[in-house]
C-alpha cells in the first residue's frame, strides 16, 4: 500500500522512476484500470480505487472457488524448491516487525502458490483477485497485528506440511481456508460501520 | 474448411455488471463531470461489445487488421474511445497489437485455448451454487422461443448465421441467470473467448450439432421449469465437454493423414 487509496499516480513520475518512455506506463496503467486497481478521470489523472468490500464479495467468494481448482486442474509438481523456499518464508516470520515485511512475505507466498498452478487461464484470474483483494486485508492489520502474523504462520505451517508429501490439493484447500478466514474477518470487521 | 462470414444482428438487451464495482474516491462526489464520464464509458463499452460481437462472428476474421481511423469513422466518434475498446479487447485476447503492423484479430484454434476450455467445465459447473434459486418466469418462454427456431435450421449453407444466433442469445440468457459478477464475468470472457472454436465444428458435423442443441435446450427448459439452476450449470457443462470431445476428434483425422 505504497499507493494509498486516492492517491494519483504520474506517468511522468513514473517513467521517470522506471526510466522508460511514457508510452509502457501508459500501457501498464491501462491494465491496472482493467483490473479496477486505478481509476482514470477526465481533468484529474488516474487515481488510485477506494477499497471496498461491497464490490468485492463477488470477488472474493469466486477466490475462494479459484483456490479449491488449484490442485485438480493439472498443477505443476511441488519439489524440494518450493518446499525450501516455503520453510524460508516461515523462518522470515519469525522476525516480523512491521506490516510492509507482513505484505512481502504474504506476496511472495502468493507468487510461490501461483507457479504451481498448471492451467494458465486459472493462473491470470487466481493472480488477479489476489491483486483485487489483498489491499483489503492489510487495511485490517494495524489492529490484529499479532493475531494475523501467528495466523499467517499457521497457513504457512500448514502448507509445509502438504508440499511436504507433494499434496497440491492440501495446498490449494489450505489458501482457501486462509482466504474465507480473512473474508469472515472483514465481514465480522465491516458490520458496525452498516449499523 | 470454409468458414461463412456471418453478418452482424441486433444485440439482446444485456447488461453486465463489471466484475469489480470498486468505487473511484472521486466519482462519488457530485463532480460536474460524472455525467460525461458516464457516457464517454458507456460509449466506449458499446464500441467494445460491438467490435467484439464482429470478431466473435468472423465478419472481422482470424488475422485481418483493425484500423482505427475506419472504426473512428463509422462510430461518428474520435479515435480515443476506438483505441480504449481495442485495449480491452486486447486484455481479452481478441485481438493483439503488433508494431509496424497494427491491431489484428487473433487467431482461435483448440490447441491454445485448452486450458480456457478446462476453466469453462468449471465455471458452468458453479453456476448453480453461486447464483440465485429462482428464474424469472419469463425465461421458459424465451428459451421455447429459440427452441422453436432451432426447429427450422435445415443447411449448413442457410442456416449457419442463424444457428450462431440462438447459440448466443441461449448463452445470454443462462449469463443472465449468474449471480455472482465475478462468475459471471469470466462465464462470459471463457464464451467469447472460445466461441470461434465451435464454428470449425459445422462443416463436419452440422446435423450432429443442429441436434445437439435443440436437446440441450429442451434439457434446459425442464430444468428452468423447476427452478433447477444447478441443472442449469451441470447441462451446459455436459455440452461443452461434449463440443471438446468433437473438437478433438476433428483434430484426429488430419494428423492420421499427415502419417499416411
Amino acid at each position: 500500500m505504497h499507493y494509498m487509496p486516492g492517491t494519483l499516480l504520474r506517468e511522468a513520475v513514473l517513467a521517470e522512476e522506471f526510466g522508460l518512455s511514457r508510452t509502457p506506463i501508459r500501457q501498464v496503467i491501462k491494465k491496472l484500470e482493467f483490473e479496477g486497481l486505478v481509476v482514470s478521470q477526465n481533468g484529474v489523472g488516474t487515481l488510485v480505487t477506494d477499497i471496498e468490500l461491497e464490490g468485492l464479495s463477488d470477488i472474493y467468494e469466486m477466490r475462494l472457488k479459484a483456490a479449491e481448482l488449484i490442485g485438480v486442474m493439472n498443477p505443476v509438481r511441488c519439489g524440494q524448491k518450493h518446499l525450501n523456499q516455503l520453510i524460508k518464508l516461515r523462518r522470515q516470520t519469525d522476525e516480523l516487525e512491521n506490516i510492509e515485511e507482513l505484505a512481502r512475505i504474504n506476496h511472495e507466498l502468493h507468487n510461490l502458490i501461483t507457479s504451481l498452478i498448471g492451467n494458465q487461464a486459472l493462473r491470470i484470474v487466481y493472480d488477479q483477485y489476489y491483486f483485487q483483494t489483498t489491499r483489503v486485508w492489510y487495511r485490517l492489520i494495524p489492529d490484529l497485528w499479532q493475531q494475523e502474523v501467528t495466523a499467517l504462520q499457521t497457513e504457512i505451517d500448514e502448507l509445509i506440511v502438504a508440499a511436504r508429501r507433494n499434496d497440491v490439493t492440501a495446498i490449494g484447500f489450505v489458501k482457501r481456508n486462509f482466504i474465507a478466514r480473512v473474508l469472515f474477518l472483514i465481514q465480522q470487521n465491516t458490520q458496525p460501520q452498516h449499523i | 474448411m470454409t468458414l461463412r462470414l456471418l453478418t452482424l444482428w441486433p444485440l439482446e438487451p444485456y447488461s453486465e455488471t463489471p466484475a469489480n464495482k470498486i468505487r473511484s474516491p472521486v466519482i462519488n462526489a457530485s463532480s460536474p463531470g460524472k455525467s460525461d464520464k458516464i457516457t464517454a464509458r458507456a460509449r466506449i463499452d458499446t464500441i467494445h461489445d460491438l467490435i467484439r460481437e464482429r470478431i466473435c462472428l468472423l465478419t472481422y476474421a482470424p488475422g485481418s487488421i483493425l484500423r482505427e481511423a475506419q472504426l473512428a469513422e463509422e462510430f461518428g466518434c474520435s479515435r480515443t474511445p476506438i483505441r480504449e475498446a481495442i485495449k480491452r479487447l486486447e486484455f481479452e485476447n481478441l485481438v493483439i497489437s503488433k508494431n509496424g503492423v497494427g491491431t489484428l484479430v487473433t487467431e482461435a484454434d483448440f490447441d491454445s485455448l485448452k486450458d480456457v476450455y478446462e476453466m469453462r467445465l468449471k465455471v458452468a459447473e458453479l453456476i448453480g451454487t453461486m447464483s440465485p434459486t429462482t428464474c424469472e418466469t419469463a425465461l421458459v418462454e424465451k428459451l421455447q422461443t429459440i427452441r422453436n427456431r432451432a426447429d427450422h435450421l435445415h443447411t449448413l449453407e442457410n442456416d449457419l448465421e442463424e444457428m450462431a444466433r440462438i447459440n448466443h442469445e441461449l448463452h445470454y440468457l443462462v449469463s443472465n441467470l449468474i449471480g455472482n459478477s465475478a462468475l459471471r464475468h469470466l462465464y462470459n470472457l471463457y464464451y467469447f473467448q472460445t466461441i470461434r472454436v465451435w464454428y470449425q465444428l459445422m462443416p463436419h458435423f452440422w446435423s450432429e450439432e443442429v441436434q445437439a442443441l435443440k436437446d440441450e435446450l429442451d434439457e434446459l427448459i425442464n430444468a428452468v421449469k423447476r427452478n433447477d439452476i444447478i441443472a442449469v450449470g451441470y447441462t451446459k457443462r455436459n455440452y461443452i465437454a461434449r463440443m471438446i470431445n468433437l473438437l478433438q476428434q476433428i483434430k484426429q483425422p488430419k494428423e492420421v493423414e499427415v502419417a499416411s
